[in-house]
C-alpha cells in the first residue's frame, strides 16, 4: 500500500512528466496510482463478503430458517402433493360414479316407457281383454329390473358418499400447511426485524421432543412409507390382536 | 345388538361426521348425535344416555384419546363401547388407544365394510361377556 507521502510523490511525478511532455512516464505514473487505488478497493470487497456472509448465516442459523428450507418446506410440499393426489383421486370416484349412473338413469325412463308400450299395445290387441299371466310375466321381470337398477343407484351413491371422506384427510393436511406458512411467515418476520444486528434471537424452531413416557403430537395422515406407521387397517388389526384383541 | 341405540359422532370435520352418520344409517342405526371435539362431547356423554361413542383422535381442543380416557375415568361411563375412526397410525398411538381401553380402532381412509365388521365385533364381544 502507498503512504500518503507515496501517492503525493507519484502525483508530482504525474504532473512534472505531463508539463514536460514525457507521455510514457505520465502513463506509468497512471497506472501506478490506478493499480494502487484498486488494490484498496478490492481488499474492501473482501472484507464486506465476508461481513455479509457472516450475517447470513447467523441470521440463517439463529432464526431457524435452515430447518425451515431443509426439513419443513420439502415437508410442506409433500403434503400438498397428497392433497393434490386425495383431491384427483376423490373427483375421479365422484365423475366415475356419475358415468355410471347416468346411463341407469336413461335406462330406468326406457324401461318405464316400454313397459307402457306394451300396456298400450296388451290393451288395443285384446280390444279390453287383459291376458293377465303374460302381464304377470312381464310386471315380474319389470320388477326384477327395476330392483337390480335401484342397487346399482344405492352403490354408486354409496361410493360417492365414501370418496367425500378427502376433505377431512386433505383438512388435516391442509391445517397442518398453514401451521408451518405461519411459522415461515414469523421467522421472516424476525429475519427482517434482526436484520441489521443483534444475531442473538432465542431458537425456537428446535421440535421439542414429548416427556418420556408421552405420546408425540397427533399428525393426521402420514406420508411416504414410515416404519412408525401401519400401512392400513390390517396392520391395525395384526397389532391390536397382537395385544389381546 | 340394539338398532336403535343412541350413538354419539365425535369428529371436527363436518363431511366425516356426516359420512360416518349415513353410514350408520345405511347399517340402520338412526339414533345418532354429532358433537366436534371432546370438550363439547363429554357433557353431552355425561348428560345423555348414550350407548356407543365413536370418535377421530386429532380434534382442536378436547383430542380424542383424551376423552376416551375421560370416558374410562367416568364412574357412569367407563363401560360405554368406543369406537375411534382416526388417521393416527403411528403404532405407538394405537397401543395407547388400546391401553386406554379402546374397544375399536379404525384407520381412515376406511370402508362403509371395515366400520360395520368393527361395530359388529365390538357388540359381539360385549354380549359374550355379559353371558
Amino acid at each position: 500500500m502507498f503512504s500518503e507521502e507515496e501517492t503525493l510523490h507519484t502525483a508530482e511525478q504525474l504532473v512534472a512528466a505531463i508539463k514536460a511532455g514525457d507521455e510514457s512516464v505520465a502513463t506509468t505514473r497512471i497506472m501506478e496510482l490506478v493499480r494502487e487505488f484498486e488494490n484498496g478497493l478490492y481488499q474492501e470487497i473482501g472484507k464486506l463478503t465476508r461481513v455479509v456472509h457472516e450475517a447470513m448465516k447467523n441470521l440463517c442459523e439463529d432464526s431457524g430458517l435452515t430447518q425451515i428450507t431443509t426439513s419443513h418446506i420439502p415437508d410442506a410440499r409433500e403434503r400438498l402433493d397428497y392433497v393434490l393426489e386425495k383431491t384427483a383421486d376423490a373427483t375421479h370416484r365422484t365423475l366415475e360414479s356419475v358415468e355410471k349412473l347416468m346411463p341407469v338413469s336413461d335406462d330406468l325412463v326406457t324401461s318405464a316407457r316400454d313397459l307402457q308400450g306394451y300396456w298400450g299395445q296388451a290393451v288395443k290387441d285384446a280390444g279390453g281383454e287383459v291376458n293377465f299371466q303374460e302381464l304377470s310375466k312381464v310386471l315380474d321381470a319389470h320388477v326384477a329390473h327395476l330392483e337390480g337398477q335401484a342397487g346399482s343407484i344405492r352403490n354408486g351413491l354409496s361410493e360417492v358418499m365414501m370418496a367425500q371422506s378427502y376433505q377431512d384427510l386433505t383438512g388435516q393436511v391442509i391445517r397442518r400447511t398453514m401451521e408451518l406458512v405461519a411459522d415461515v411467515e414469523d421467522k421472516l418476520l424476525e429475519l427482517v426485524v434482526t436484520a441489521p444486528g443483534s444475531p442473538n434471537t432465542a431458537d425456537e424452531s428446535a421440535v421439542q421432543a414429548p416427556p418420556q413416557g408421552e405420546l408425540a403430537a397427533p399428525e393426521g395422515p402420514t406420508m411416504g412409507k414410515r416404519e412408525d406407521v401401519v400401512s392400513g387397517q390390517d396392520e391395525v388389526d395384526d397389532l391390536l390382536s397382537s395385544l389381546g384383541f | 345388538m340394539d338398532k336403535s341405540m343412541r350413538i354419539l359422532i365425535v369428529d371436527d370435520f363436518s363431511t366425516m361426521r356426516r359420512i360416518i352418520k349415513n353410514l350408520l344409517r345405511e347399517l340402520g342405526f338412526n339414533n345418532t348425535d354429532e358433537a366436534d371435539d371432546g370438550t363439547t362431547a363429554l357433557p353431552m356423554l355425561k348428560s345423555g344416555k348414550y350407548d356407543f361413542l365413536v370418535t377421530d383422535w386429532n380434534m382442536p381442543g378436547m383430542q380424542g384419546i383424551d376423552l376416551l380416557k375421560s370416558v374410562r375415568a367416568d364412574e357412569k361411563l367407563k363401560g360405554l363401547p368406543v369406537l375411534m375412526v382416526t388417521a393416527e397410525s403411528r403404532r405407538d398411538q394405537i397401543v395407547a388407544a388400546a391401553e386406554a381401553g379402546v374397544n375399536g380402532y379404525i384407520v381412515k381412509p376406511f370402508t362403509a365394510e371395515t366400520l360395520a365388521q368393527k361395530i359388529e365385533k365390538i357388540f359381539e364381544r360385549i354380549n359374550a361377556s355379559k353371558t
